[in-house]
């Protein structure tokens, strides 16, 4: 469950950023819709515990997420939230295995090979585990992208425009796999967009 | 998934800045390391020579030569010393022990010593194997000599002229093997010991029957053929330290009447206390045309000397390894531009701030910790290589072993890798993963 009251967020005292309520049930897929400069990025990084807002509160599964500080928000962030982001950005010295393995490593869970390899084969990619990033298509770089983010199980499945740099393709496989995987895992799923593609695919909508 | 292994594989991307911080800095450590162990065991080696000696007495001339000559055989000697002045020295009260020196000859890259038993005993040599040196021509030798020259118990060998390679041999006696000292780690290793009249005997054949040949400096003179039987008796006995001095009943004679009186290069003696110090020294360099020097101070003379380049290379070391923090602080500073957004990556994957933080300082202290034992590791097999090269056995350097000090440059090393990932580390995190990822 995501829900957002009277979050507003300023920028250097002069832009401000009102955002509408918003209450998303446990399981359920949205999309958030806007043009560029609505503020979608800020919105996303606040539910996703990397910025807080000037005012307002965020609660995810029932914790007032910027109650948490330092330390506690990261861990609650890397073993509850899953971020697709725009670009892959894997590490690009680790293969994808590692990649997917130090997913884990950095919210500080135990290490498990076993379901990295899992979620890899489930996104089609257990002949790639071996291959470093630049040895991939940008395709197939976002698919580890998305092993990555859902390899911790988490409750929320959070993705920042998953498609602008994909064909008419990849976009529907890479959708298809965000779906799939957050069915997969429970997840709720939060997809920002404003790829035509992708609103046809989804009926819950958020518009800023 | 660890800290290190993260390391591991971002050094490993960027090879070649890493290749070039680890060369530098490896160079730094490496010269000091080498600095280290050649003054440690150039100092050890000139320690446990002069160990035990107070002082050289010998021909007049220039007191660090005569250490060098007597003590640690590398120089020339300073000349010869009449026996009967060598008697007087070796009678005076302040002398508790009294080692006589007959340099001037060699087996090929080792030196003979005419001595006594008082040699080994000053040495605190012990025989491996055979008996001490007793009648002419009979020869103990050092360890190193009998593993060099491959020398058995009963094997012989001629000796030749002067103190380098390639002299003209004494073909008339042969020396012969009686005796081979167990190492001692001490200039004894490398030394051929037999007794004066040895040394003397060698000589007086040559001159008996042919020209007289060129003596060189501080070569040991002969004994002149017509030296009554008794008298080398007593001389022999004295010189192996059977007799006692004191009971010599020849008066000393006047040294300029008598040309062929035996000579000898040195003496090496111990006081009985250590007020002597200051007297024994005096008297003989005002009252006699004889000098004697203190190995102490002439050793500190010699590595004082040394010690101005040993200083020099020090900086020059220091600079490099300055150059180096620079050098690993400048590529973790740019390579953390680039990965910026990977860090934010991170975070964004529940990296606390600090894993960030020591992400950075982990990759630094890696780097230098591979340095530090690559800089070990060659200056150690330099040294070695040094030694293998050496020409001079005396003070061969070896890269086989290790100091305990050793451990402070490892820890100067991490020390390193600490400073120079410490600001890249603190812009790490504070790293603001919202805005680098807003503005990628």
């Amino acid at each position: 469950m995501i829900s957002i009251n009277s979050v507003k967020q300023f920028y250097n005292g002069a832009t401000q950023l009102h955002f509408n309520d918003w209450l998303v049930n446990s399981g359920e897929h949205w999309l958030m819709l806007g043009g560029s400069g609505t503020g979608k990025t800020t919105l996303l990084h606040i539910i996703s515990g990397l910025l807080k807002p000037t005012e307002g509160n965020v609660n995810i599964e029932g914790t007032d997420l910027y109650s948490l500080k330092g330390a506690d928000l990261d861990h609650f962030r890397g073993r509850n939230i899953g971020v697709i982001f725009q670009q892959p950005h894997l590490i690009k010295n680790l293969n994808v295995l590692n990649n997917v393995i130090a997913a884990q490593y950095f919210a500080g869970l135990k290490e498990d090979k076993k379901r990295a390899l899992e979620v890899l084969e489930s996104l089609g990619l257990s002949s790639k585990t071996k291959s470093l990033p630049a040895e991939l298509s940008q395709g197939q770089m976002q698919r580890v992208a998305i092993a990555r983010a859902v390899v911790n199980h988490p409750k929320i499945v959070i993705a920042d425009e998953p498609t602008s740099s994909l064909d008419d393709e990849n976009t529907d496989s890479v959708l298809k796999l965000l779906e799939e995987q957050a069915e997969r895992n429970k997840a709720t799923l939060v997809i920002a967009t404003h790829d035509e593609r992708v609103k046809k695919r989804l009926t819950r909508q958020y518009m800023l | 998934m660890n800290l290190l292994k993260l390391s591991w594989y971002n050094l490993k991307a960027n090879i070649l800045s890493t290749l070039l911080n680890v060369l530098l800095l490896s160079f730094g450590i490496g010269i000091i390391a080498l600095l280290m162990l050649a003054s440690d065991q150039i100092g050890k080696k000139l320690e446990s020579n002069a160990k035990g000696v107070d002082a050289v007495v010998g021909a007049k001339g220039s007191p660090l030569q005569l250490i060098l000559s007597s003590i640690y055989q590398i120089d020339n000697p300073t000349g010869n010393i009449k026996q009967s002045e060598a008697q007087m020295i070796m009678r005076n009260q302040a002398v508790k022990l009294a080692v006589p020196l007959g340099l001037g000859d060699s087996y090929e890259q080792f030196r003979i010593v005419g001595t006594n038993a008082k040699y080994a005993e000053l040495y605190e040599l012990t025989l491996a194997e055979g008996k001490p040196f007793d009648t002419l021509f009979e020869v103990n030798i050092g360890a190193t000599v009998a593993k060099v020259k491959h020398l058995k118990i009963g094997d012989s060998f001629h000796g030749s002229h002067g103190l380098v390679e390639g002299g003209e041999e004494h073909h008339e006696h042969n020396y012969k093997v009686v005796g081979i000292f167990k190492e001692s780690g001490s200039i004894a290793d490398n030394l051929v010991l037999t007794s004066m009249p040895s040394i003397w005997a060698m000589h007086t054949e040559s001159t008996a029957h042919e020209a007289p040949h060129k003596h060189q400096q501080g070569e040991v003179e002969t004994m002149g053929p017509d030296a009554g039987f008794e008298e080398s008796k007593l001389v022999h006995d004295q010189f192996h330290g059977e007799a006692p001095l004191e009971e010599t009943t020849t008066p000393v004679p006047a040294p300029i009447e008598n040309q062929n009186e035996p000579e000898i290069t040195s003496i090496l003696i111990k006081y009985r206390s250590p007020v002597s110090v200051v007297t024994f020294p005096r008297f003989v360099n005002t009252q006699t045309n004889m000098q004697a020097a203190s190995p102490a101070q002439e050793s500190a003379r010699l590595f004082s000397l040394i010690g101005v380049g040993v200083k020099a290379m020090q900086w020059f070391a220091g600079l490099i390894i300055i150059i180096s923090i620079f050098s690993v602080f400048i590529s973790l500073y740019n390579s953390l531009k680039e990965r910026k957004y990977d860090l934010a990556i991170i975070r964004t994957m529940g990296a606390p701030r600090s894993k960030v933080f020591l992400l950075i300082i982990t990759e630094g202290l890696l780097l230098a910790i591979i340095a530090t034992f690559i800089g070990l590791l060659w200056s150690h097999g330099a040294l070695e290589f040094i030694g293998h090269n050496q020409d001079t056995e005396q003070t061969k350097l070896t890269g086989l072993t290790f100091l305990k000090d050793e451990w402070k440059l490892i820890f100067g090393g991490l020390v390193i890798g600490l400073i120079a990932s410490v600001i890249p580390a603190i812009q790490a995190y504070k790293v603001d993963i919202s805005r680098t990822l807003a503005n990628s």
